[in-house]
C-alpha cells in the first residue's frame, strides 16, 4: 500500500512555505538526521510517508496514525483504538489538523484503522505540546497533516487490493505546468461480502474516505489549491440498529508570494464531524445524533527580516456544536450551542548567532460563548437552579498564550534545547471509557465548563555522530493542565441533555523522559526510543478528591523499528513494543446489595494490567513491469501471538473457590495480511 | 474460496479474540460498613453487613448490636434483629409521600439518611416476546404499568426472579446457589406514552438456550420456570444508587453514591412502593413473536 511515487510539492509546514517544484521520489525523502538537528522547536516529531509504507501495519492498512505510536512521548489508547495518547494527556486532548481543518475521531472501524489514505498524505508534524504560536486548539498535541499536491507535468494512477479495503489514486495536471489534481479513495469491502450471504445480506458495514486536491498556479505570485476530504462508517443490523460517523473537510488555500522573503497565506476552512447512532426494537426507540462545525477564516505573513523569520496572522471560527439530540422513544431533546473563536499571533524565529537560535512568540486566543440557546444555574448535585436564555455574548474566555523554544548549540554535533507553552482547547471530548469513541458526546467552553488550560516546560538534548550515521535525543517534560472534566460517579452520556450537568472538573499533570536513538544510514535503518512517564488527575468527587493514577499512564514504554533493504526488490520491516500495563481500577473488597455480590472500589486506578509488548513484521516486494510497478506486501501482526490486555473483567463465579475471577479479554492474536498494488 | 466462504475466513482472523482468567494480585484493604435500608408498602428492614477481601467467598452475615430507628412525622420505630431474616426487620409499612429517615448507630458510628416514598405503579401486563435479529432470537419480558404521576419524572427499581423447574440436577444446583436476581435495573420515565411507562428486559438468545452451555444457564429460562417481577418506584437518590452501582460494576470502577451521611459506609436506604407483575410460569409455547 505504498504511496505514488512522483510528485511536485509545495510543501506547508507550521505556515512556513518552503517551495519544491523538483520531481521527488517520496519513497527516498526521508528526512534527514541533520534537519532533525536543525530543528529549533522542541518536542516535534516528524512522520515520513516514505517510512510508513514500509512498516508492517495491523491487515496491511498502512496507518498513519497508529506510526505515531512508535514515537517517544506517544502511546496508544489500547489496541483497537485509532486514539494516541502524548504526554500523559488523553486521545480528545490532541488536535489533528488535515490542511488546516479540525477532524475528531480521526479513525474507521470504531478506530482500529485509520481515516486518513497515506496515498493522499505528504507526511505530518507532531508538535508535543510545545508548539509556535500559529498553532493552537489541542492542549496535549497538535498533528498537522497535509494532502499532496498533484503531479503538475504527468499523469500517475495506481491501485492497492488489500484484505479488508481497496484503493485508487491518481494525479496530474489539469492544464500543464499551471494546475493539478490528485485523487485518492479508499473503501472497504466486507459489506460486498455480507450481501452475498443468506444470514448477514441485510447488514451493513463498511467505510471509506476520499481527497480530492487542485492545485492552481495563477502566477509566479499567486497559487490557490483546493482540498476535500470525506471520510465515513456505517455500520447497521437490519432496520434495528445503525451507526454511522465521520468527517467532511474543506480548505481553500491562496499563497500570495510579495517577495522571496515575504509571503502571505490565507485560508478558508469548514469542517464537519457528524455522529449517528439509532436503534429501533421491540419497544425501544432510541437515536442519537451529534456533531461539530467549524467555519474558519484564517490568514498568516511570513516574512524573513535578515536575522529574524516572522510570522504573524489571525484567524476566526464560528462554532457549532450540538453535544446531543435524541429521541428515547416519545422523548426528543436537542442541546446545540454556538461559539465564535479568534486568534491573533506573532511567532519569531531568530537566529541570534551560530550557537543561538530562538522560536519566541505569543497567541492570544478569545473564545466567546454565543446566546439563543440555554444556559444554566447548577447547584453541587448537578441540578439545575435556573435555566438562562441569553442573547448576544455569553461569555468571553482570553487567554494570552506565551510560546517558546530555544536551541544552543554546544558545538557542531551537540544541542540543548528549551521550551515553554501555553495552550488552551475549548472543545471537550466526555468519553464514557478510557477509549475514545465516535459516539463520545462533546461540549464548549460555557458559563459553566471553563476553557481547558495547559502549561508545559521542556528541556532536551539532541546530538549526532561526525558522519550522521546515527543521532540521539533525550527530552524531559512537566505538564500541568486545568479544568479537565469526567462524568460524575453514576452519570453516562444519555443521562441527561443537559451535559454540564453530567460533568466534574478537575486538573492533571504529566512528567516524564523521552530518549531516543536512530540510525540513518546503511541497509538496517530504524530507531530505539524509550519513555518514562507519570500522569495523575485530582478532580473533586473522584478518589475523594485526592490525587490519583491516570488511566493512560504507563510507566516505561520501548518501542524497536528497524527496516532494512535486503536487495532491491526486498525491503524487510519490523517493529517492536512493549509498555507496562495499563493503570486499572480494581476491586479490593466485596460485599452484598439485594442479595448480589458487587465490587468495593478502594482507590481510582490503584492496580496495573499486565504488560504489553508485540512484534510486527513486514516483507515488500517491489517490481518494474513496464511502465507498471508491482508491490506485493506482505505482513505478520503479533508475530509470537501474544495475547496482550484489551480489558480485564471482575466477576462472581460460584464455583471459584474465592467465589470471583479476573478474566482478561485481548482481541488479537497473530494477524497475516497480504496486498498488491500496482501503479503507473 | 467462495465469497461465501471468504467471509467467515475473514472474520477468524481478524476477531481472534481470547479471553482466559488470570492471577490477580488483590490488595488488602479495611472493610467498610454496608447498610442497606427499605420501608416498604410491605414492611421495612435494614441490613447491616462489613466488606469481606476478593478470596473470601463466604456472604457475611447481618452484623448485630446496631441501634437501628426509623422515623417520620415525629413517630420513631425500633428496628430488631431478626435472625431468621438476618436483618433488622418490622411491620411499619410505608406511607407514599411521607418522608422516612433511618438512624444507624453501630460501633460509635452514626449513619443517617432520608427517603421520600413515591407513589406505586401498578402492573398492567407482563409478557415474553421473540424478538428476530439476523438470524437468531432474542427472548424479552415486556412489562407496562401505570405511570403514577405523569408530569414528573419518576424513577424505577425492577428486579426480576425465577425459580428454576429444571429437571437436570446440575443446572437446578447451579442456579439455587445463587442469591441474584435474574434481571435489575433502574430507569427512569422519559419518553414513555402518557400515563404508562414499559420497559424491555432482555433475557436470552434462542440459540444459546438450544446449546445449553453451562456459562450461559444464569442466562437461560427452562420449561416451567416460575418468574416473578417487581417494581419499585424509587427517589432519585436511590435511583443514583443502583445506577451508579450498576456503571461502577461493568467497568467504571467507582463505588455507587451513598445516600447515607455520617461516619463512611457504603449502601442506601430508600422509602419505596412495590408492586408485582402476576407469576408466570415461562413456557415455549407461550411466547409471542414480534
Amino acid at each position: 500500500m505504498l504511496s505514488l511515487v512522483v510528485h511536485t510539492a509545495r510543501a506547508q509546514n507550521d505556515g512556513d512555505i518552503q517551495r519544491e517544484d523538483t520531481l521527488q521520489e517520496v519513497t527516498v525523502t526521508s528526512r534527514s538526521a541533520q534537519k532533525r538537528m536543525a530543528e529549533v522547536q522542541i518536542g516535534v516529531e516528524k512522520v515520513e510517508i516514505a517510512t510508513l509504507a514500509k512498516m508492517p501495519a495491523l491487515f496491511g492498512e498502512k496507518d498513519i496514525i497508529k506510526s505515531l505510536q512508535l514515537l517517544p512521548g506517544v502511546k496508544s489508547e489500547n489496541e483497537a483504538s485509532g486514539g494516541y495518547e502524548v504526554r500523559g494527556g488523553t486521545a480528545s486532548q490532541n488536535l489533528i489538523l488535515l490542511d488546516g481543518a479540525t477532524v475528531y475521531n480521526a479513525g474507521h472501524l470504531m478506530g482500529l484503522f485509520s481515516t486518513f489514505n497515506d496515498d493522499a498524505l505528504t507526511g505530518g508534524s507532531l508538535y508535543k505540546g510545545l508548539v509556535p504560536a500559529q498553532l493552537g486548539g489541542g492542549t496535549s498535541s497538535v498533528f498537522d497533516i497535509d494532502t499532496r499536491p498533484g503531479d503538475l507535468h504527468a499523469y500517475h494512477f495506481g491501485g492497492t487490493v488489500g484484505l479488508l479495503s481497496a484503493k485508487v489514486v491518481a494525479e496530474g495536471p489539469l492544464g500543464k505546468d499551471r494546475s493539478s489534481f490528485l485523487f485518492a479513495g479508499r473503501r472497504s469491502y466486507l459489506d460486498l461480502f455480507l450481501k452475498a450471504t443468506k444470514d448477514y445480506k441485510d447488514n451493513t458495514m463498511h467505510f471509506y474516505d476520499v481527497n480530492l486536491r487542485l492545485n492552481f498556479r495563477f502566477s509566479g505570485r499567486d497559487r490557490l489549491s483546493l482540498s476535500v476530504f470525506r471520510g465515513r462508517d456505517n455500520m447497521g443490523i437490519e432496520d434495528l440498529m445503525n451507526m454511522e460517523w465521520g468527517n467532511t473537510t474543506a480548505t481553500a488555500d491562496w499563497l500570495h508570494t510579495f517577495s522571496d522573503s515575504h509571503y502571505a497565506n490565507t485560508q478558508l476552512v469548514y469542517s464537519d464531524f457528524m455522529s449517528d447512532v439509532g436503534i429501533d426494537m421491540l419497544n425501544i426507540y432510541y437515536t442519537m445524533k451529534g456533531y461539530i462545525r467549524h467555519a474558519t477564516l484564517r490568514h498568516n505573513q511570513s516574512m524573513t527580516l535578515g536575522r529574524h523569520r516572522l510570522n504573524t496572522g489571525l484567524e476566526s471560527t464560528y462554532l457549532q456544536l450540538q453535544s446531543a439530540e435524541w429521541d428515547i422513544n416519545l422523548l426528543h431533546q436537542r442541546e446545540k450551542r454556538n461559539a465564535w473563536t479568534s486568534a491573533l499571533w506573532v511567532n519569531d524565529d531568530w537566529h541570534i548567532g551560530p550557537r543561538l537560535d530562538i522560536s519566541a512568540g505569543v497567541r492570544l486566543h478569545l473564545f466567546s460563548v454565543l446566546g439563543g440557546k440555554p444556559y444554566y444555574q447548577l447547584d453541587n448535585a448537578g441540578d439545575i437552579l435556573e435555566t438562562l436564555h441569553p442573547e448576544g455574548i455569553v461569555k468571553t474566555y482570553a487567554d494570552v498564550e506565551p510560546r517558546l523554544s530555544m536551541k544552543w548549540n554546544i558545538n557542531r554535533r551537540n544541542s540543548l534545547k528549551l521550551g515553554y507553552s501555553r495552550t488552551s482547547q475549548d472543545i471537550h471530548a466526555i468519553r464514557g471509557s478510557s477509549m475514545s469513541m465516535p459516539f463520545d458526546r462533546y461540549t464548549m467552553s460555557s458559563n459553566i465548563v471553563l476553557p481547558e488550560r495547559a502549561d508545559q516546560v521542556a528541556l532536551g538534548w539532541v546530538g549526532i555522530t561526525p558522519r550522521g550515521d546515527y543521532d540521539f535525543s533525550a527530552e524531559t517534560y512537566y505538564k500541568h493542565i486545568n479544568n479537565v472534566y469526567d462524568y460524575r460517579d453514576g452519570k453516562s452520556f444519555h443521562s441527561e441533555i443537559e451535559i454540564e450537568r453530567l460533568l466534574l472538573g478537575g486538573k492533571g499533570r504529566a512528567y516524564g523522559l523521552e530518549l531516543c536513538a536512530r540510525k540513518n544510514t546503511g541497509r538496517l535503518t530504524g530507531w530505539l526510543s524509550y519513555t518514562l512517564a507519570w500522569s495523575e488527575n485530582k478532580i473533586e468527587g473522584i478518589n475523594q478528591g485526592r490525587w490519583y493514577t491516570a488511566s493512560n499512564d504507563r510507566r516505561h514504554d520501548i518501542a524497536l523499528v528497524a527496516l532494512y533493504r535486503l536487495s532491491p526488490a526486498w525491503e524487510l520491516a519490523a517493529t517492536w513494543r512493549y509498555n507496562t500495563g495499563q493503570a486499572l481500577t480494581a476491586p479490593s473488597a466485596k460485599y452484598e446489595v439485594d442479595g448480589t455480590t458487587y465490587y468495593y472500589y478502594a482507590e481510582r486506578n490503584g492496580y496495573r494490567a499486565p504488560a504489553y509488548h508485540r512484534l510486527d513484521l513486514s516483507a515488500t516486494w517491489t517490481r518494474q513491469v513496464g511502465r507498471f510497478r508491482h508491490i506485493w506486501a506482505f505482513g505478520i501482526y503479533n508475530a509470537y501471538c501474544r495475547y496482550n490486555p484489551f480489558v480485564i473483567r471482575f466477576k462472581n463465579d460460584i464455583e471459584s473457590p474465592t467465589g470471583s475471577v479476573a478474566e482478561q479479554t485481548s482481541l488479537f492474536g497473530i494477524i497475516p495480511s497480504v496486498s498488491f498494488t500496482i501503479k503507473y | 474460496m467462495t465469497t461465501k466462504g471468504i467471509y467467515p475466513c475473514l472474520f477468524l482472523i481478524a476477531l481472534t479474540a481470547c479471553t482466559k482468567e488470570i492471577d490477580f494480585d488483590y490488595h488488602d484493604v479495611e472493610p467498610v460498613l454496608m447498610i442497606e435500608g427499605r420501608v416498604t408498602n410491605e414492611g421495612s428492614e435494614v441490613t447491616i453487613t462489613r466488606t469481606r477481601n476478593m478470596e473470601n467467598s463466604i456472604k457475611n452475615p447481618c452484623l448485630t448490636g446496631a441501634e437501628v430507628v426509623i422515623s417520620a412525622d415525629g413517630v420513631e420505630e425500633r428496628l430488631p434483629f431478626d435472625p431468621y431474616t438476618n436483618c433488622y426487620r418490622s411491620a411499619l409499612c410505608g406511607t407514599v409521600g411521607k418522608t422516612y429517615h433511618l438512624d444507624v448507630k453501630f460501633e460509635g458510628c452514626h449513619y443517617e439518611a432520608t427517603s421520600t416514598m413515591p407513589a406505586p405503579a401498578p402492573v398492567k401486563s407482563a409478557e415474553f416476546i421473540w424478538q428476530p435479529v439476523m438470524k437468531e432470537r432474542l427472548l424479552a419480558y415486556e412489562v407496562w404499568a401505570v405511570d403514577p404521576e405523569p408530569d414528573v419524572r419518576n424513577y424505577y427499581w425492577y428486579r426480576m426472579d425465577r425459580r428454576t423447574a429444571t429437571t437436570r440436577e446440575d443446572i437446578s444446583a447451579y442456579l439455587s446457589a445463587t442469591t441474584d436476581a435474574y434481571r435489575w435495573n433502574v430507569f427512569d420515565d422519559r419518553g414513555c406514552p402518557p400515563g404508562l411507562i414499559y420497559r424491555d428486559v432482555m433475557c436470552m438468545s434462542e440459540r444459546a438456550a438450544e446449546e445449553n452451555e453451562k456459562e450461559n444457564w444464569k442466562s437461560i429460562l427452562y420449561e416451567g420456570d416460575t418468574i416473578t417481577f417487581t417494581l419499585m418506584t424509587i427517589d432519585r437518590p436511590t435511583y443514583d444508587f443502583f445506577r451508579s452501582l450498576r456503571s461502577g460494576q461493568s467497568g467504571g470502577g467507582a463505588n455507587p453514591t451513598s445516600n447515607i451521611t455520617g461516619d463512611n459506609c457504603l449502601g442506601y436506604f430508600t422509602a419505596t412502593s412495590i408492586t408485582h407483575a402476576d407469576t408466570l410460569r415461562f413456557s415455549y409455547s407461550n411466547i409471542r413473536q414480534n
